[in-house]
């Protein structure tokens, strides 16, 4: 049987990552990747690529296989009474409220589907402790800045450094560029900027005023290289599967969730693709248990085929990189990492309250034309109104009410069969409607709170006969008051633009998360971002993981990925998730070395707890 | 194809409920597609009934919102839609009502999002 220096378990962006760092370093690497891999797009035209991908066609790479499964968006559905929601397929949920997102499982993970929006966290993130909610991060800022940098170069981001600094109070080196230019604001942020730049709007929750400023937001997506970047080296965009592609760029497809028919949006394929020789991957492996020796060091996984069949593989490090969920379920399933009890707590995500409408008439949003939001507020991320309710993100939604009543479709339905239109009416009315819809999506931060978690469930099994996990989640009083708060705003955007207003959480059928707080109706979808089940920490006691993705309680065992965040802030976590996990391959990198050469002296790596 | 009278007459009810006009419909190839699909689902009887009678008319209304449906949106309404062709999502005349171009179908190049502002 082949040796391997490192396992890793899950090709999605962190696995693929970490793999990519030590096949550099020429380790041995095997990846275990549950789902499989997805067959080339039979014409390749994009249109077929797309509406596969979409599964409005057979054969999606996305489709969920049994052995494999993963939450299907039609799993959750609202209902009438208490609780307001019903949770079926993989996902099994006995919350108050849903945890409404779902995951992937095929070779990529989550990331073919991902929007690909990258701003960094905030200085102040890392602790809100002193905001009097949440748990404070081992590392700072400063600490990971350098490693957001390697994962800027990884993604490949577009997004403008004096901007970031200016509108959010972001520390670079000097001289710092990314590595291509910001993407040009989309035709509504420009009608934003002009109605709005320099208003101010009442925030009646954190008992402030807000100034308003369209900030554009970091992509992984190709725009334009700068050729400042690297000290004048400049930068080549990747195409498909990373290979270098000067010229590809983002060109306005407005499908990148859930696939660029372009290859403009990063996935780790693209990473995939730059993986050494000595990285082995090996698909439709589904891992169910983590193996140590008798003092709790790793020494291996076991894993399933799809018809049931079980392998044992043996490495000395084990990296898990399975997501949030799917990680917490693995350290369950092996009874491992859980001194602290944190194993699978605190879980969190960004509940994403939307409200939409209708610009002035005879006015047009140029909706479905570029990335599914190019530019947003980001005034309502910091300060000392995060004593009084979440912070939050404000998103331009430019695919029309996609997110809020789904496809134009919708639309359509609502004509001919609510108003009963046809012919040039119905043309009419559709055209208008569709041009001037907008949609508006404050990003929520919610705290980690250990009640909010993923167990095993106790007697549902998946195909492979592995207990399923279930989720217990709610929201709390911090976030609704967020959701007050941005409720509150977006009555005053609407007011200051003129614009219609036909948010409305209703039927209740399409709304699983929603809820009355302070006699108002909200209701929130997930954003997909979930973190916080394998949380780190600076003590064994309290937290799974230290500083550097490491479990405290197994020597080689590893959990990456957003369930390592102690907090998930308010900006899209997977590029804090990819510089975390850089991070971690260094360290990785420096457990081999030890291993290969205990006697020699070598430098420590910078900031490496004894 | 020869142009039969029933492609015709599908036509000339098509441009009635959705407001395009006979050249538009031509355009997008779909016509004869389209014919067979109304035909199939409709059944022979209710089919027959569509192109007589006026296309508000009570007992032909739902069939008329069907085949509007699948003119605007490429799917066949239903509780969970089918869609006809990748050729019917890309025609949908849901897009050309709004003067744009379906997702992934004819992207309009790197920044064609900004257009129609200054600044
Ligand atoms: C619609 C959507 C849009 C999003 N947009 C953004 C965005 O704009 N910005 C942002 O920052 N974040 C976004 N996210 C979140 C982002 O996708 C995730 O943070 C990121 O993909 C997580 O990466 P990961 O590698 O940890 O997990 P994943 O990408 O989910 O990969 C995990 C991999 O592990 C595999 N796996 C699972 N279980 C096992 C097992 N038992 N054995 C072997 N392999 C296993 C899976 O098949 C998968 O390939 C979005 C999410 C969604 C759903
Ligand atoms: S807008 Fe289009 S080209 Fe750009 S990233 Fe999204 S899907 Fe790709």
């Amino acid at each position: 049987m082949t040796r391997y220096d490192v396992i890793v378990v899950g090709a999605g962006i962190a696995g693929s990552l970490v793999a990519q760092r030590l096949g550099r370093h020429g380790r041995r690497v095997l990846v275990l990747e549950a789902g499989a891999k997805a067959g080339r797009a039979p014409a390749g035209d994009p249109l077929t690529d797309y509406l596969t991908a979409a599964a409005r066609l057979p054969g999606s790479p996305y489709r969920s296989r049994p052995a494999a499964a993963s939450p299907e968006v039609t799993d959750l559905a609202g209902t009438d009474g208490t609780p307001g929601f019903r949770a079926a397929g993989h996902l099994l949920q006995d919350g108050p409220l849903p945890y409404a997102s779902g995951y992937v499982r095929a070779n990529g993970g989550t990331g073919n589907v991902w929007t690909g929006l990258t701003p960094r966290m905030l200085p102040e993130d890392f602790d809100t402790e002193s905001f009097g909610y949440g748990r404070a991060w081992p590392l700072t800022y400063d600490d990971l800045e350098p490693h957001y940098r390697s994962a800027e170069a990884e993604l490949g981001v577009a997004a403008d450094a004096d901007e970031q600094r200016a509108h959010l109070g972001l520390r670079f080196p000097d001289g710092y560029v990314f590595p291509m230019r910001p993407l040009p604001a989309a035709r509504l942020d420009r009608l934003l900027a002009a109605r709005l730049d320099g208003r101010r709007v009442e925030d009646p929750v954190g008992l402030r005023e807000v100034e308003l400023r369209v900030v554009g937001t970091p992509h992984a997506r190709n725009g334009v290289p700068d050729p400042r970047y690297d000290g004048g080296r400049g930068y080549v965009p990747r195409g498909r599967d990373g290979r270098p592609d000067p010229g590809s760029r983002c060109v306005g497809n407005a499908s990148c969730i859930p696939h660029c028919p372009s290859y403009a949006k990063y996935t780790p394929l693209k990473t995939q693709g730059r993986w050494s020789s000595s990285v082995t991957l090996r698909d439709r492996s589904v891992v169910s248990r983590v193996l140590v020796d008798g003092r709790g060091r790793a020494t291996g996984v076991e894993y399933r085929s799809y018809d049931g069949e079980v392998s044992v593989a043996h490495a000395d490090v084990v990296v898990l990189a399975a997501h949030a969920v799917e990680n917490a379920r693995l350290l369950l399933l092996s009874g491992l990492a859980d001194r602290s009890g944190q194993v699978g707590r605190n879980l969190m995500d960004h509940p994403v309250l939307l409200t939409w409408g209708l610009l002035p008439e005879g006015e047009h949003a140029g909706a479905y034309r570029g990335p599914g939001s190019v530019s947003g507020f980001e005034g309502f991320r910091s300060g000392p109104a995060r004593k009084l309710r979440a912070p939050f993100r404000v998103e331009f939604g430019t695919w029309g009410w996609i997110w809020a009543k789904g496809p134009v479709d919708t639309d359509v339905a609502h004509f001919l069969t609510e108003q009963g239109l046809f012919g040039e009416e119905l043309r009419r009315a559709v055209g208008d409607r569709v041009r001037r819809q907008f949609t508006f999506q404050f990003e929520m931060e919610q705290g980690a709170d250990p009640a909010n978690r993923v167990t095993l469930h106790p007697t549902e099994r998946d195909a492979l006969g592995l207990p399923r996990p279930l989720v217990t989640y709610d929201l709390d009083e911090h976030v609704k008051e967020g959701m007050a708060a941005a409720r509150a705003v977006s009555d005053q955007l609407f007011a200051l633009l003129g614009a219609e207003d036909h948010t409305d959480y209703t039927p209740s059928a399409a709304w699983p998360g929603r809820f009355e707080h302070r006699g108002r109706t909200y209701g929130y979808r997930g954003a997909g971002h979930a973190a916080g089940t394998h949380i780190m920490g600076g003590s064994r006691a309290t937290s799974v993981v230290d500083a550097w993705q490491r479990c405290w309680d197994h020597p080689g065992l590893y959990a990456v990925g957003c369930g390592s965040m102690p907090s998930v802030a308010t900006s899209n976590p997977t590029l804090t998730m990819a510089a975390l996990a850089l991070r971690s391959a260094e360290r990785i990198e420096a457990d081999l070395t030890a291993r290969d050469h205990p006697l020699s002296l070598r430098p420590t790596v910078p900031g490496a707890p004894a | 194809m020869p142009i039969t009278d029933e492609t015709q007459r599908f036509t000339a009810l098509s441009a009635r409920l959705t407001g395009f006009d006979a050249g538009d419909l031509a355009a997008t190839g779909l016509v004869e597609a389209y014919r067979a699909v109304a035909a199939e689902r409709l059944g022979a009887d209710r089919y027959a009934q569509l192109l007589r009678e006026p296309p508000d008319a009570r007992d032909v209304r739902e069939a008329a919102r069907a085949v509007t449906y699948l003119w605007y949106t490429g799917s066949w309404p239903g509780p969970s839609p089918t869609l006809v062709s990748p050729r019917g999502y890309a025609e949908g005349l849901v897009w050309k009502a709004a003067g744009l171009t379906a997702p992934a179908t004819a992207p309009g190049g790197y920044g064609s999002w900004a257009e129609g502002t200054e600044r």
